[in-house]
């Protein structure tokens, strides 16, 4: 056990576990490949005493290539919690019990924390998470973070340099994966809990066959957890167990002839080009009163404005001094777009923002990139939501943006078809580790994760 | 066990400098992917010998060549029977050692069939911009929907399915038997070829039309002529192929409207205005 080949990748238990060395100290998920091994070297540990078993039906789980998250405190994927549970699954280990040591990489690769501050290692990143598809994968569209984009989203306030978490190849020290945490107060129902959001999870194609990715989120657990936070909230498109809710990109034309010509979207035989053009056209200005650019003087008014808005969610951000909230809100271009409506006594009474991230176009001969703007924060004060939202695809078209788009969250679902928004064919789970609570519809939930 | 253990570690392996490696075929991935969620339900039925084959495959498939002298000490018996199953196949590549793991899995589970797997989307867990539909008129409040006014014929239906895909030789074959389709109404908006084409932007088969003589001012329901189509859609050089053919700056829509008076886009107006 001491030399980290004793357990991991059995085909037994865990049966390819990624643990890497076992700790100096027994886990419960060293306890637990123990008994795998006895049982392996045919010895009948059912009547052993004080060594658990695993059950059959968790077997039964990781035959349904589950195997990595049966080992992780979330909740079974046809678990049903009641309304009445809000915890975490697992309680805080102290401080001096959380493992100390990194989980062990396959020969040939190290841990290298990635600093955003340092251009190159930040275009590294770049291309890491840009440049790194399967030729043959058949996708016509993949994400393409800017760098301002990563350090916006990444170089939060109180961000820690060892959740930029990556993984360089001793022979050329290339990147090869990375997955980044980064501090965030979250409220699930009436609990307010101290988590990371985790984001950015990638593995170069080249390393994808060695199961890194389970490496990484339990290295970035630990480097979590020795910190003292054991909860954490993500998004992903698919589905583990067990996302507390699954959202719904809905995509709001702004190019329609762009978005046609990549294939973003297609015509039916009953709808023309022209017709799309005149239906999505937007018009010049805005219709709120006074509706103009944030600046950073706004931002007390600001986060009392958003801070009271959020409160009618189930799940929703804390932020917790105005200093976070300008961070995230503060405009920044190419990265986020906040605009604010005052009234004659300098109050602010509505606020909006969106977030730029384009795609890549994979193998267009004239496009390269679809503009998005993605729904981010809003409060509508003074207005209805409808027209806040309406003023702000007018502002992104101004941008020019090519769609505007906006998960089924908050109340965004309401105005979907008056906006002409149409159902996007991908949807967002969202998860929370180690925390069992009741699920909830998209509408209670006020979180947006990039 | 330990001459076993001493002899290896004499060995001469490779370096693990592999990763720059070709990448796995993401064929075999896949089906090596599917072989290893299908041990678990055999781990009771198979004996411990081929229990530490699987292993052994795996561990060289996903990780590569075991570091002999990194293994466990040779009094934990179990721990070094494992790896002494993974240093056994040191010699092999990972992509031969998920062939020979797939292979074992297909003698154990004869009722799969691993050349019926397919690679999955990659990206498993990179997020993937999600993407819009179909867009319909029923999607928006404001639009009529009319019924079809008359169903297109077969030879009807080719022809404008060949039109959205500017598949010209298809056109060209149809055209032949059938001279009369070039002015061939939809079903669904009662417009032409020219008018579809023109809105589409399907460069290819208005050149061809105009070739064939098609009628460059035939309208829609509307009155809209395929000028007035390119002037809304942006559509320059389309526009000019037109005027060349003959096409009219002055026809006017049903809402009174000329091709310019269509457009919003400054420099295509001022070529359109009659």
């Amino acid at each position: 056990m001491s030399h980290g080949h004793s357990h991991d990748g059995a085909p037994c238990g865990g049966h390819h576990g990624d643990d890497g060395a076992g700790g100096s100290r027994p886990s419960v998920n060293d306890v637990q490949a123990l008994v795998d091994q006895l049982r392996l070297a045919g010895v009948d540990v059912s009547n052993m005493p004080n060594i658990p078993t695993a059950p059959r039906d968790m077997d039964e789980a990781r035959s349904k290539s589950f195997q990595f998250w049966s080992t992780q405190p979330v909740p079974q994927m046809d678990e049903t919690v009641p309304a009445d549970v809000n915890c975490a699954i697992e309680e805080n280990i102290a401080l001096d019990k959380v493992r100390a040591e990194p989980f062990s990489l396959p020969a040939g690769f190290r841990w290298s924390n990635v600093d955003l501050s340092d251009e190159e290692q930040l275009n590294e990143l770049y291309n890491l998470l840009t440049r790194n598809y399967v030729e043959d994968d058949d996708s016509m569209f993949r994400f393409d973070y800017s760098a301002d984009f990563l350090k916006w989203a990444l170089q939060v306030p109180g961000f820690r340099p060892e959740w930029h978490c990556g993984v360089r190849a001793d022979s050329n020290n290339r990147l090869l994966a990375f997955i980044g945490a980064v501090p965030q107060t979250v409220r699930v129902y009436d609990k307010t809990v101290n988590m990371v959001e985790i984001n950015f999870l990638c593995v170069h194609k080249n390393l994808r066959s060695r199961r890194v990715a389970p490496v990484l989120i339990r290295e970035i657990t630990r480097r979590v957890n020795v910190t003292g936070i054991f909860q954490a909230a993500f998004t992903a498109g698919i589905v583990i167990p067990k996302p507390v809710s699954v959202c719904r990109y809905y995509h709001r034309s702004l190019n329609p002839r762009k978005l046609i010509d990549v294939r973003f979207s297609h015509l039916s035989a009953k709808m023309t080009m022209a017709r799309t053009i005149k239906l999505y056209k937007l018009p010049e200005e805005t219709a709120t009163r006074n509706l103009r650019e944030m600046k950073s003087t706004d931002v007390p008014q600001v986060f009392k404005l958003l801070t009271t808005s959020l409160k009618q969610y189930s799940l929703a951000p804390v932020y917790n001094s105005e200093e976070e909230l300008a961070h995230a809100l503060v405009p920044k271009k190419g990265v986020v777009y906040s605009y604010v409506a005052e009234n004659q006594n300098g109050k602010i009474t509505d606020f909006v923002s969106f977030y730029s991230l384009p795609s890549t176009v994979m193998g267009h001969t004239t496009h390269k990139t679809i503009y998005a703007a993605y729904l981010y924060y809003y409060v509508a004060g003074s207005v209805t939501p409808k027209q806040l939202i309406n003023d702000s695809l007018i502002l992104a078209n101004r941008e020019k943006f090519d769609v505007f788009n906006a998960l089924d969250l908050m109340h965004n679902e309401k105005i979907f078809s008056d906006l002409k928004f149409g159902k996007g064919d991908g949807n967002l789970q969202y998860y929370l580790y180690n925390w069992k609570c009741a699920d909830m519809k998209p509408s209670q939930i006020g979180l947006v994760l990039q | 066990m330990i001459i076993a253990w001493a002899v290896s570690s004499f060995q001469d392996h490779p370096k693990n400098e592999n990763q720059e490696e070709e990448p796995i075929d993401t064929l075999l991935e896949a089906k090596f992917d599917a072989a290893t969620t299908r041990l678990p339900g055999f781990l009771t039925k198979i004996d411990q010998k081929t229990i530490l084959k699987f292993y052994g495959l795996y561990k060289q498939a996903v990780e590569g060549p075991a570091d002999s002298k990194k293994g466990p000490y040779w009094f934990e018996t179990v721990a070094r029977k494992k790896f002494n199953s993974w240093l056994a196949n040191s010699q092999m590549s990972r992509s031969r050692a998920m062939e020979a793991y797939c292979e074992l899995m297909a003698q154990l589970d004869t009722s799969w069939d691993p050349d019926a797997e397919t690679v999955k989307k990659s990206g498993l867990w990179e997020k993937m911009p999600s993407t819009m539909g179909v867009i319909e008129p029923e999607m928006f409040d404001d639009a009529v929907v009319h019924p079809p006014t008359k169903l297109e014929t077969e030879t009807e239906k080719k022809w404008f399915a060949a039109m959205r895909v500017s598949d010209i030789d298809t056109m060209r074959t149809l055209l032949r038997n059938e001279p009369e389709i070039i002015e061939a109404k939809d079903q669904y908006l009662a417009m032409t070829a020219l008018l579809w084409a023109t809105d589409l932007g399907c460069d290819p088969v208005v050149q061809f039309l105009i070739e064939n003589n098609v009628d460059v001012n035939a309208v829609d329901g509307c009155l809209q002529t395929a000028l007035h189509f390119a002037a809304q859609c942006h559509r320059p050089l389309l526009a000019e192929l037109l005027l060349q053919a003959g096409a009219d700056r002055s026809a006017l829509d049903a809402d009174g409207l000329t091709p310019s008076e269509c457009c919003d886009d400054e420099d295509l107006r001022k070529k359109l205005t009659p």
